[in-house]
């Protein structure tokens, strides 16, 4: 308990991409923490985003719904939102609802990143 | 002698003081009547007339005594020192029973002859009557010197009173004694007297020392203290002298009604006039200064004011209009406004002294006073506005502004506005003022926080209250009861959190008439998965009748709520549908937990393909979700549950996983359903030990016994 039931962001720019790393609970009280983040990213124009779920220990129902409520926009607007190294735990947690059909979930950045140079208009569905 | 009680005495009840007076008159009356006997027949300086004329003197002076020195002055009010209050109550009366005095004076003097003994009877008994007003004024003014000492109490205020009380005692009765045995007036006697009396009179003086309440009244009281303390001094002076002076007319006439009393009269004058001298000498010295004083005064008092009212107001309007009267009376200023800046940087004027808003507009159009407000960020004065570099253009569209104090007015560190107040004298302002008006500001600002502060608690509490409300509808969207069916034991059970979370299930009936258990769980908490749980069970029973089958259903809800949700939002669940002749299930999942099942002993976590709702259009979700069909043997179950029960964590914050569940459905302890659930509500509450609960925990349990009857619970 304590520190690690914190939430915290953290973003980087690679290029036009922006990594979100993501670590400790993202929950019903942490969520709007991370949908403020990504609303500025796609206000500013940012639309490539990965999202680095390393160092998170979990997440709610609350925290999925969090990318649901832009991908439709980042996708229409032709960049995409990418999940990346998520632990098996979280993972599962987005199996369940049947996410890997939605979004593109990847092993690490690197393969993100990969991905975006690829493919620059992306939609994964 | 009655002893001094270190208090006022006690209110006594009206009775009794009624009782007193009666008391009194009979004594006058008595005392009058034998007086005029004696006065008659015998000599009324004989020792024996003195000794019953003492007593007579003595019991009256206990009544009146008891009758003045019971009575209470009401001192207690909230701004007023009682100190204050007293001295304006009895000053006045005090002046009035001086004038009775010097009345009664200049009669007895006529009344006198040339002995010790009145002309005639009439003459005497003006005299007797005299003497007794005269004791009963006295009396009156003892009570007022005895309350203002007792009201500023210091350290020896006691230990002086008792001092000043025997020494009073014994003028008085050497005086009485000397005369009973007829010892003639002495030297030394007369030496010792005012030896005595000089000390006595100095002790009274020294006991007013505390006299601040006299510094800090404002000028036209402090004149009226003066005024008042100097003519008491004066009428109580030339009374005392008179009574006191050697073979002086009023002298004889109080000797007639008693030896000593006279010396009664006097000191009690003396006692007076000191008392009153201290008092004359701090009003007269604090005088000067009182300007000041009145104006610290002030200041503080509006501050007090000012803070009960942010105590105390939510009309935020009323309190700037408060702070804007009081900025223009502390610093004696001729306008004052309060202007506010609007997130546009619109200014607004929210409150006027000595001129309107259209005036105020007119100024900020006509003068760079906004970019002067804006460039300041804490209380600044204009000594001279005329010779100013920022504003010396409001000299000229307004001539009567000559200096100005401008307080910036913040909340939460936010510019919000400026508190203007302006002196139609250049350097008009004292340097303190600017200190104060500051401080006003800041009071606002506290205000406008506090308000803000109170605003944001109603809204929770209005919140908090809205959850209780959500919590009590999400329950009763439950189903009360669960239909029986044949060879199955089937139960639910839902244990809600603290927060409102979005747990649902329900049994209803498909087209073809088989039963279908649904468990749900919408996406976040609070008053928003209250909502769409509510929705669901609408959208549930309406589609229930058409729905053909375990993944049916789902569909047949997906499509109906997709589009309808918020995009963040969206619903899991898992639906199974029951063939009641046998143990052939089917099994469909929309993003929810696994359905654990055993089946043939063996306990398998299955999956099934299919989306949340809401996630996606039919066109996607109708084209991934799968549907299972199981057969089940006796003994065998279906266990379906939110993530709030895999998800409850111990102390520890590890979450209970999905084992112990698995556990639970391999070896189970009944047959019945509703025990089973109760044997795994309490195998996470054991786990959690203690933990607290953050989510909605729902478990459906199934049990498939053949021939059995089922139970319900609920």
């Amino acid at each position: 308990m304590g520190n690690d039931l914190k939430f915290a962001i953290e973003c980087r720019t690679k290029g036009d991409i922006n990594c979100i790393e993501l670590s400790g609970y993202l929950d019903a009280h942490t969520a709007p923490q991370l949908e403020d983040e990504i609303h500025d990213l796609v206000k500013s124009g940012k639309n490539k985003i990965i999202v680095n779920f390393n160092n998170l220990d979990y997440i709610s129902s609350a925290g999925l719904g969090v990318f649901m409520a832009f991908i439709e926009d980042v996708r229409f607007s032709g960049g995409d939102i990418k999940l990346s190294s998520m632990r098996p735990k979280v993972f599962s947690v987005f199996d369940l609802l049947g996410f890997p059909v939605l979004f593109d979930i990847v092993q690490n950045d690197e393969a993100a990143i990969e991905k975006f140079n690829l493919n620059p208009i992306n939609g994964n569905e | 002698m009655i002893k001094f009680k270190y208090s006022i005495t006690p209110v006594e009840s009206d009775f009794k003081r009624i009782l007193l007076l009666i008391f009194s008159f009979t004594i006058i009356t008595f005392r009058l009547i034998t007086d005029s006997l004696i006065f008659l027949i015998s000599d009324t300086n004989s020792s024996l007339s003195i000794i019953w004329k003492f007593f007579t003197f003595l019991a009256l002076g206990a009544c009146f005594f008891l009758y003045i020195f019971s009575k209470k002055v009401e001192t207690n009010d909230e701004f007023e020192d009682s100190s204050t209050i007293l001295f304006f109550k009895l000053i006045g009366k005090n002046i009035y029973y001086l004038l009775f005095l010097a009345s009664i004076s200049i009669i007895l003097k006529f009344t006198s002859s040339d002995g010790n003994q009145p002309q005639n009877l009439f003459a005497f008994l003006i005299v007797e009557l005299g003497s007794i007003v005269s004791l009963f004024f006295i009396l009156n003014i003892l009570y007022f010197i005895y309350s203002g000492f007792i009201l500023r109490p210091h350290k020896r205020t006691k230990t002086y009173l008792k001092i000043i009380g025997s020494g009073f005692v014994y003028l008085i009765f050497t005086n009485l004694i000397f005369s009973i045995i007829k010892v003639k007036n002495s030297t030394v006697n007369d030496v010792i007297y005012i030896v005595i009396l000089v000390i006595l009179s100095l002790l009274v003086f020294i006991n007013t020392k505390k006299n601040s309440w006299i510094v800090v009244l404002p000028r036209g009281k402090k004149y009226k203290v003066f005024w008042l303390s100097f003519c008491a001094i004066i009428l109580s002076i030339t009374i005392a002298i008179g009574s006191l002076a050697n073979n002086g007319d009023l002298g004889k006439s109080y000797y007639v009604f008693l030896p000593g009393f006279r010396d009664l009269i006097a000191i009690s004058l003396i006692f007076l006039s000191f008392y009153l001298l201290r008092i004359f000498f701090s009003s007269f010295t604090s005088l000067p200064t009182s300007g000041i004083v009145e104006r610290k005064t002030s200041e503080l008092s509006s501050l007090t004011y000012l803070n009960r009212l942010i105590s105390e107001a939510i009309e935020i309007d009323r309190l700037i209009d408060t702070v804007t009267k009081l900025a223009l009376g502390a610093g004696e200023a001729n306008v004052a406004w309060t202007e506010f800046y609007d997130s546009d940087g619109r200014m607004l004027v929210k409150s006027t002294q000595f001129i309107n808003s259209e005036q105020v507009q007119f100024i900020h159009e006509n003068t760079p006073i906004r970019k002067y407000f804006d460039s300041i960020s804490k209380s600044s004065i204009i000594d001279s506005i005329p010779q100013s570099a920022e504003l010396s253009e409001l000299s000229h569209l307004y001539g009567a502004a000559k200096s100005l104090i401008s307080v910036p007015l913040f909340e939460s560190d936010k510019r919000i506005g400026t508190l203007v107040v302006i002196h139609s004298d250049e350097y008009g302002f004292e340097p303190s003022d600017v200190r104060v008006l500051s401080a006003f500001g800041d009071n606002v600002g506290i205000a406008l926080e506090n308000n803000r502060l109170l605003n944001s608690v109603i809204e929770k509490e209005h919140y908090k209250r809205e959850l209780i409300l959500a919590q009590k509808i999400q329950q009763k969207l439950l189903p009360q009861d669960l239909p029986t069916l044949a060879n199955y034991s089937l139960s639910a059970m839902t244990f809600p959190s603290e927060e409102v979370g979005g747990d649902y299930y329900d049994a209803v009936f498909l087209k073809d008439g088989r039963l279908c258990i649904l468990i749900g769980d919408v996406s976040g908490k609070g008053i928003t998965a209250a909502f769409y749980m509510a929705q669901l069970k609408g959208v549930v029973l309406s589609v229930a009748n058409e729905a053909t089958g375990a993944a049916d259903i789902l569909k047949r809800i997906n499509s109906t709520l997709y589009g309808s949700m918020e995009k963040q939002m969206y619903i899991t669940i898992s639906s199974i549908v029951i063939d009641s002749n046998s143990g052939n299930i089917s099994i469909a999942r929309a993003g929810h937990m696994p359905t654990l099942i055993k089946n043939k002993g063996k306990v398998l976590m299955l999956t099934p393909n299919g989306l949340g709702i809401g996630l996606v259009s039919s066109k996607v979700f109708d084209r991934v979700i799968e549907e299972r069909q199981e057969q089940l043997f006796k003994g065998d179950m279906c266990l379906l549950f939110t993530d709030g029960v895999n998800e409850h964590r111990n102390n520890l914050s590890e979450e209970l996983g999905y084992e112990p569940l698995i556990k639970i459905c391999e070896e189970p302890s009944t047959e019945d359903s509703s025990t089973l659930l109760l044997d795994l509500y309490k195998k996470v509450k054991d786990y959690a030990d203690g933990a607290l609960q953050h989510d909605d925990m729902t478990i459906v349990s199934l049990i498939y016994k053949g021939q059995d009857i089922g139970t319900v619970f609920e």
